[in-house]
């Protein structure tokens, strides 16, 4: 069973990084905390349903499709939706639930409630130290991990990551020194929406996917950045290894029902204990 | 016992060094300029005094008391009170309402009295009704002291309260800040306009980069090598 | 603001005795049932308002404490008596609200908000993994013995001490500390007052009117499931609030009876009602944040400036 939690952990680790990330950069760079993060997720695993299931493509068409159609979504959002409001925390709060609420009823309408099945890209699977894992679970964390780092070098080594970090930091000075910091956020909504989408499209084969399947990753992405503060790359690694082993063991040892309260509980008393995540020395 | 007393206080910011080891002490009834460049480090003093940033060491004792760290609330209820550069009235609240949210703790008086006591006092009585978001800003420094106030402080610290007014503002409010004096208040204030300043104030401190250096009456304050040194080349500084 | 003024009580009373005189004029069922849940709702719009429009923490789950509410009833109503179900379940609300408001009403930014919104999502799990005593998908059955009629009336009597209380608790000295908190909660503490017994005072106060509100929906609806922590319970007091007006009181009551009675309008779209009450928050919250209830004195505003007479 420890080898269970320790595999599977790891894999969820990568998973919810994903998500965790993507979370984190909107709310870091932006300062908007989208609720409809979760709807990314969700939206792009029906996306590569559609279009295996009834379109008949080829997953990694499909895939991609997933990935340009939900961030196609997510600008539009961005634009028509968030844009006029940025500074009122409260109305874009409201306005990116009430949105994620409208995708996933347009889902239910247009899907219904049952489960989906999406086929997965690699079939077979893998022993390792006496644990099954599928090679598609393998390929996800592969996956993950390297578009983690890729996002990382990315933030970290190129220009346009340059400009991002500046924005998030003094949005007034960056755009003083002629940075359209309008498109930044774009740029960053972009990115954080194709973050989400692949995690969806990554887990939709062996995860069940409903049109509410959008929630746990908002807990978890929201527990993330508290655990491991914003638009820290190896804090929201961090965050997303004590979540993901806090539910493994949770799933394995106790109840695989009470994943969520776990996650719940550990936010909880983080923001009691630690508000400014675990790597702050500035309390403020 | 000191009235007020401040020991090696020291805080930074990572690298940045805004208080360097600060230490004086204040007696009941004293009247305190502080004085300094800007970037000095004199808001981030009163931040500290008043609980909103918490220093890296040392202490803050008030009436004996240790104050250093408690929470903002508590130090007010203790009688120390404080105004801020920019004044920050509840807008959507009257002249009145704002009084009215003051918390003067064991104050015998009702809440009605103390409002119309406070507002007399700095001349705001007759608009009280009148919401505090379209005052001019004459009014609303005057608003800040008034509220500041209605807490029933001892000890009040005024943060640049005659910034931005113009002459006749101005005199009202030294005026003001001179009656609140003799009428027993000890008062600390960090002000720029250093003529109004020297003609309140019995005793001033200057203080450069966090550190404090020079401590004294305002007549030696002005021949003060190191406070001189400070400001040269300071257009915005004018000592005469 | 329409707190201020004697309005408000008028207001209020006017529409209770409204209300009250409906069963002696109509016989219908249906009405009866419209109205007794959209009793309840303004309670629960109120409760939301207190603690989204008067200290400025938006909550996006106020269902959490109208499940407790109701399951403390479902759960308990047979064991220790209706009435002490239902103070069971206040209790249970005010001391989660006291839980939830340490952890999380200190800080600034969205961390209540999303604490608010997630916290009924696990509810809603919980409930369905201990089947055992919440009754899982089926849920539980009250039977209370009330009538229609009675029941009626003590959620008429219940919105009207919700109301008028909360409308006196906003008018005070407490209620323009609320206010002062919402604009500058620095500001409020430099001038004494403990912020966050205030911010926990009007979460518990929030929590309390909807604990007791969830038990009285419990016995209307002679039944609770795990639907009562639903999203969308959350979402329709959201739209209540805020197309009536947040930070009003009244604004939230009247936001509940329009909405009770729109949603009964739009039954026969029964599928697309989820759909359209999401489209509805969103033109509100883009066009009218406000809510209808500040719409005369946004157009007075509006007049006054093309008279000249502007401030």
């Amino acid at each position: 069973m420890i080898i269970d939690i320790v595999i599977f952990g790891l894999i969820w680790t990568a998973i919810y990084a994903l998500i965790g990330l993507g979370f984190s950069l909107i709310f870091g760079v932006a300062n908007i905390m989208n609720l409809a993060h979760g709807a990314f997720f969700m939206i792009a695993s029906y996306i590569v349903f559609m279009l295996t299931a009834q379109a008949h493509l080829g997953l990694l068409w499909a895939a991609l499709g997933a990935i340009i159609f939900t961030i196609i979504i997510a600008v539009l959002i961005y634009w028509a939706f968030i844009r006029p409001m940025r500074n009122a925390m409260t109305q874009v709060l409201i306005i990116t639930l009430a949105l994620a609420m409208l995708l996933e009823q347009i889902v239910l309408l247009v899907f219904g409630p049952e489960p989906r099945y999406v086929p997965s890209i690699l079939t077979g699977g893998v022993n390792i130290l006496g644990v099954r894992v599928t090679e598609q679970q393998l390929l996800t964390f592969f996956i993950a991990i390297i578009l983690i780092a890729v996002v990382w070098m990315l933030l970290s080594k190129t220009n346009i990551g340059r400009i991002v970090r500046a924005v998030s930091q003094d949005a007034e000075m960056a755009s003083m020194l002629g940075v359209d910091t309008e498109r930044v956020y774009m740029f960053v909504m972009a990115l954080s929406a194709a973050l989400a989408a692949t995690a969806g499209i990554l887990v939709a084969p062996f995860l069940t996917v409903t049109p509410t399947m959008g929630w746990s990753p908002i807990l978890v992405a929201f527990t993330i950045v508290v655990l491991g503060g914003l638009g820290n790359i190896w804090g929201t690694l961090a965050g997303a290894m004590i979540v993901a082993f806090a539910e493994m063991i949770t799933s394995y040892a106790i109840h695989p029902q009470l994943k969520d309260a776990v996650t719940f509980t550990i936010l909880i008393l983080a923001l009691i204990f630690k508000p400014n995540g675990l790597f702050s020395r500035e309390v403020k | 016992m000191s009235f007020f007393e401040i020991r090696h206080l020291n805080k930074s910011f990572g690298k940045v060094v805004v208080a360097n080891d600060i230490s004086f002490s204040i007696e009941k009834g004293e009247f305190v300029g502080i004085i300094g460049p800007n970037g000095a480090g004199k808001t981030t003093l009163y931040h500290m005094i008043t609980g909103i940033v918490k220093p890296t060491s040392g202490e803050i004792l008030f009436k004996g008391e240790k104050i250093t760290g408690l929470p903002t609330h508590r130090i007010v209820q203790k009688g120390l009170s404080r105004t801020f550069q920019i004044p920050r009235p509840f807008k959507e609240l009257t002249i009145l309402e704002n009084i009215e949210v003051a918390n003067a703790g064991r104050d015998k008086s009702t809440l009605a009295e103390r409002a119309e006591r406070v507002l007399k006092q700095v001349g705001l009585w007759e608009m009280r009704h009148q919401p505090a978001g379209n005052l001019p800003q004459g009014d609303l420094r005057r608003l800040e002291v008034a509220r500041a106030l209605a807490t029933n402080p001892e000890f009040l610290l005024l943060d640049e309260p005659f910034a931005g007014l113009n002459n006749a503002e101005m005199q009202g409010l030294l005026q003001l800040v001179q009656e609140l004096h003799k009428s027993g208040l000890t008062i600390l204030i960090v002000e720029h306009k250093l003529k109004e300043l020297m003609q309140m104030v019995q005793r001033v401190i200057a203080i450069d980069f966090g550190k404090l250096i020079a401590d004294d009456i305002p007549q030696r304050i002005v021949k003060n090598e190191r406070v001189l040194k400070a400001y040269m080349g300071d257009r915005r500084w004018d000592l005469a | 603001m329409l707190t201020r003024f004697w309005n408000a009580y008028w207001l209020v009373g006017l529409l209770a005795l409204l209300l009250a005189l409906i069963p002696l004029v109509s016989d219908s069922y249906y009405l009866l049932s419209v109205l007794t849940l959209a009793n309840l709702y303004a309670v629960f719009a109120v409760s939301w308002d207190l603690v989204s429009g008067y200290i400025g923490k938006l909550s996006l789950g106020q269902a959490l404490f109208i499940g407790f509410g109701a399951f403390a009833v479902g759960m308990y109503h047979d064991s220790i008596g209706i009435i002490p179900s239902i103070a069971l379940g206040a209790i249970i609300s005010v001391v989660a609200a006291l839980i939830i408001g340490v952890a999380s009403l200190k800080l600034t930014g969205p961390y209540f908000s999303l604490t608010t919104m997630v916290l009924p999502l696990i509810f809603y799990q919980l409930t369905y993994t201990f089947r055992d005593i919440t009754g899982g998908e089926f849920g539980l059955t009250v039977s209370a013995g009330i009538g229609r009629q009675a029941l009626f009336y003590i959620t008429l009597a219940f919105m009207l001490i919700c109301v008028i209380g909360t409308l006196m608790l906003v008018r005070s000295r407490t209620g323009k500390i609320f206010i002062a908190i919402r604009e500058d909660e620095l500001g409020c503490a430099a001038l004494g007052n403990n912020v966050l017994y205030y911010k926990l005072l009007a979460f518990s106060l929030s929590a309390l009117m909807s604990g007791i509100g969830g038990g009285l929906l419990a016995i209307y609806l002679r039944h609770v499931s795990p639907t009562v922590f639903d999203m969308w319970q959350s979402i329709t007091i959201l739209i209540m609030g805020i197309a009536g007006g947040m930070g009003t009181i009244i604004g939230p009551v009247l936001g509940a009876y329009g909405l009770s009675f729109l949603t009964e309008w739009l039954r026969s779209t029964e599928q697309f009602q989820d759909f359209i009450y999401a489209g509805l928050l969103i033109v509100f919250v883009m066009l009218l944040p406000q809510g209808i209830i500040t719409l005369r004195r946004q157009f007075s505003a509006l007049r006054k400036k093309t008279d000249g007479k502007g401030t």
